[in-house]
């Protein structure tokens, strides 16, 4: 009776584990975390394998090299901020640009995106943005502003009490909401200068065309139902007074085209017009700016952006290890660190050796973390390409990088499958060497870490590779011949694990002005260069 | 406190056994590296046959005990969530327990069975956790890891094969681990 009562109960752990394995209750999972504290005095047996992995690390860094990389991550971050900048329009007298870097993307829609604006105070909802020439949106909310109150329940109290929940976290003040152009509820009035038989059209643009292969842009009511072709502009005839409808008059949408096309799993072709977009919308925008009203000689906003911070300096970095390299599990490559949530590591934070990004953090505890190296299996980033002879360039947008895993020599592999509005193809036929016909040679190129990813920051050294064009045409996710167009990157010079490390820290990135945490950072830094790594 | 102490020591050898199993990964070469089926795959799984060994020699009413014991020395070494390593530890603990009700694990072929069962439950309900994390994540939009390949689900397979072969040869030493004899009860 005994050993069936044993195997009943058993059973039945079993299947709770598995279920909270699969569908995570946090209170539980801190409960658990909580309970396993005193079993990581086990990852002292791992101490062996993290001296081999120290000997077999394929890529060190010297001193001089550390001070090289960092001194490139400064001017990459100074080319895409650059590249925020209107090149041909001029911004009309009376509009301040306020720079903001994405933060993430919205967690309700892909077709918003959070921005930290340089000068939120100048900031209000309404107002356009633009990336470079071309408008991509406008502020739909400001979070800070529209605090809810917190009236916790009795249980959510006892769980406070216990500290396995935690209040709402208040909105960082410089955090706001972009609405994309390609949302469906976003509308903008557009005009066509000169179509194809040189008439003038006007048209509303808004929200994605009916095209599953590619991303266009909406056309709604346009004035002339024979206009095919042609640029197409901001123009927001009827804005209110003192409103910011029409502050991005001026400004490009895209190409207008018409093609005809076959609706899935439909027999007939039909006629789509749509406007083809000039920015990849899909993972392009790293460095938007907001249109703001100011004098044109109000510095606030100019002063806080035109200087790129060192991704190093911002105060969000603290000393750390990783005492376990290696997980038990064949296929992974993960580590554990020796910072928790006590710490103020949290859940998707950077791992770096120098600039170089070693890793994310999975899931943290209350005295360390479990970490996801960049060779481990399915761990994405996104990305910026800057060419190794070209530190000043503008840097392709990459978007999403998939890790493979390592290749024969140990090297990080990862894959890169280019958005059907990459702007790809341009960018290496700029940058790259004269070819055998079309296709470039490649282009080598350091590979960054872009805005997109929350606690990553943008300018974090991923590796070296060279950069080609897929051998097949582009296809949108999902349709037959996506796997046609992704490309392998093979990585060298990417990040030690057993080196001297730094994690990010803490949920947002502070302002601008906002000092070092109690010099933290400093003395990280002193710690990582005196190693003689 | 004698069987406390008995659980700790079983802790420090299952951790052992992970501390080993890691440091053999670690110098495990490149070859195929982890885009082809990797090497690493025939490091086999210590810690899990020090527990299936354990199951084998100590009484069947401690079986959950075990496996808990052992699920906490095996997150040290792993990023697997520790609901996940749990449900696993009990699962191999109860397939060496259901082999155990039919002969005792010490004749080879049961041995062999035993262990490699146990290692390819846990190896496929590892996979299964971080392919059913990464569609999800993938779906929510929320940050994922583990996004796996197709040939990764032969991994298991050899690293049980590995795991069941290393068992017959190392059982007579894990029946013997110092200390585990604090765990034992007595029959009458």
């Amino acid at each position: 009776m005994t050993g069936l009562r044993t195997r009943t109960l058993g059973w039945g752990l079993a299947l709770s584990s598995a279920f909270l394995a699969l569908r995570p209750v946090g209170p539980l999972e801190r409960v658990a975390d909580v309970a396993l504290l005193p079993a990581s005095v086990a990852s002292v047996f791992a101490a062996p394998a993290r001296v081999v992995h120290r000997l077999r690390a394929p890529d060190r860094a010297d001193a001089a090299r550390r001070a090289e990389e960092k001194a490139l991550s400064l001017r990459m971050e100074r080319a895409v901020q650059l590249s925020a900048w209107p090149r041909e329009i001029e911004i009309a007298p009376g509009i301040v640009p306020v720079p903001g870097e994405v933060d993430a993307r919205g967690a309700r829609s892909r077709d918003r995106v959070m921005l930290r604006v340089a000068a939120p105070d100048r900031v209000e909802v309404g107002q356009p943005v633009v990336a470079g020439d071309v408008y991509v949106g406008s502020v739909s909310r400001i979070p800070a502003r529209e605090r809810r109150p917190d009236r916790p329940s009795a249980f959510e109290r006892a769980l406070r009490t216990l500290r396995l929940s935690s209040p709402p976290r208040i909105p960082p003040p410089d955090l706001v909401e972009i609405q994309l152009v390609t949302d469906r509820g976003a509308r903008v009035g557009g005009v066509v200068e000169q179509d194809q038989d040189d008439r003038r059209c006007r048209l509303v643009a808004g929200g994605l065309a009916p095209r599953s292969d590619l991303v266009w842009l909406a056309v709604h009511n346009p004035e002339s139902r024979a206009t095919r072709s042609g640029r197409v502009f901001v123009k927001e005839p009827l804005g209110l007074v003192g409103g910011s409808d029409r502050m991005a008059e001026g400004f490009l949408l895209g190409d207008l085209a018409a093609e005809r096309v076959r609706p899935e799993g439909e027999a007939f072709t039909r006629l789509v017009l749509g406007i083809r977009p000039l920015v990849d919308f899909e993972s392009g925008l790293n460095q938007l700016l907001v249109l703001t009203r100011g004098r044109a000689d109000d510095a606030s906003a100019f002063v806080a952006t035109r200087e790129a911070t060192p991704v190093m300096e911002d105060g969000r970095w603290l000393t750390a290890r990783l005492p376990v390299i290696g997980d038990a599990a064949a296929w992974r490559s993960t580590a554990r660190l020796d910072r928790g949530k006590s710490h103020g590591v949290l859940r998707g934070a950077a791992v770096v050796d120098g600039v170089r990004l070693v890793g994310r953090v999975v899931r943290s505890d209350r005295i360390g973390a479990a970490v996801s190296l960049l060779s481990d299996p399915g761990f994405q980033i996104e990305a910026l390409a800057q060419p190794v002879d070209r530190p000043d360039a503008t840097p392709l947008v990459l978007g999403t990088l998939l890790s493979l895993g390592t290749d024969a020599s140990g090297r990080a592999v990862l894959e890169w499958r280019p958005e059907s509005s990459s702007r790809h193809a341009q960018w290496l036929a700029r940058n790259g060497d004269p070819s055998d016909g079309d296709r470039p040679l490649g282009v080598e190129v350091d590979l960054w870490t872009a805005s997109g990813r929350a606690r990553v920051p943008r300018g974090l050294l991923l590796g070296r590779t060279t950069l080609v064009a897929p051998e097949r045409p582009l296809a949108a996710p999902g349709s037959s011949g996506a796997d046609e167009s992704a490309v392998r990157l093979v990585l060298t010079g990417t990040g030690s694990p057993a080196a001297p490390l730094l994690v990010r820290v803490g949920g947002a990135a502070p302002r601008p002005d906002a000092p070092a945490k109690d010099g933290t950072v400093q003395a990280a830094e002193r710690d990582a260069a005196g190693s003689g790594d | 406190m004698r069987r406390s102490v008995g659980y700790a020591l079983l802790f420090a050898w299952i951790a052992l056994a992970g501390g080993v199993q890691l440091f053999a990964q670690a110098w495990t070469p490149h070859v195929g590296g982890a885009v082809e089926p990797a090497l690493r795959a025939l490091v086999p799984d210590l810690m899990t046959l020090v527990l299936v060994a354990a199951v084998g020699r100590l009484a069947r009413r401690d079986a959950v005990a075990l496996a808990a014991v052992a699920a906490a020395a095996r997150t040290a070494f792993t990023a697997s969530p520790p609901f996940a390593v749990l449900a696993g530890t009990i699962a191999v603990t109860l397939i060496a327990d259901t082999i155990r009700r039919f002969a005792e694990l010490d004749r080879p072929s049961l041995r062999f069975v035993a262990a490699g069962a146990g290692a390819l439950a846990f190896g496929l309900w590892l996979l299964f956790v971080d392919l059913a994390r990464a569609s999800d994540a993938r779906v929510t939009d929320r940050l994922g890891f583990a996004d796996l390949q197709p040939a990764h689900v032969v991994l298991p397979f050899a690293t049980a094969f590995v795991t069941a072969a290393v068992g017959l040869l190392l059982w007579p030493v894990l029946v013997q681990l110092p200390g585990l004899r604090q765990l034992e009860r007595r029959a009458f």
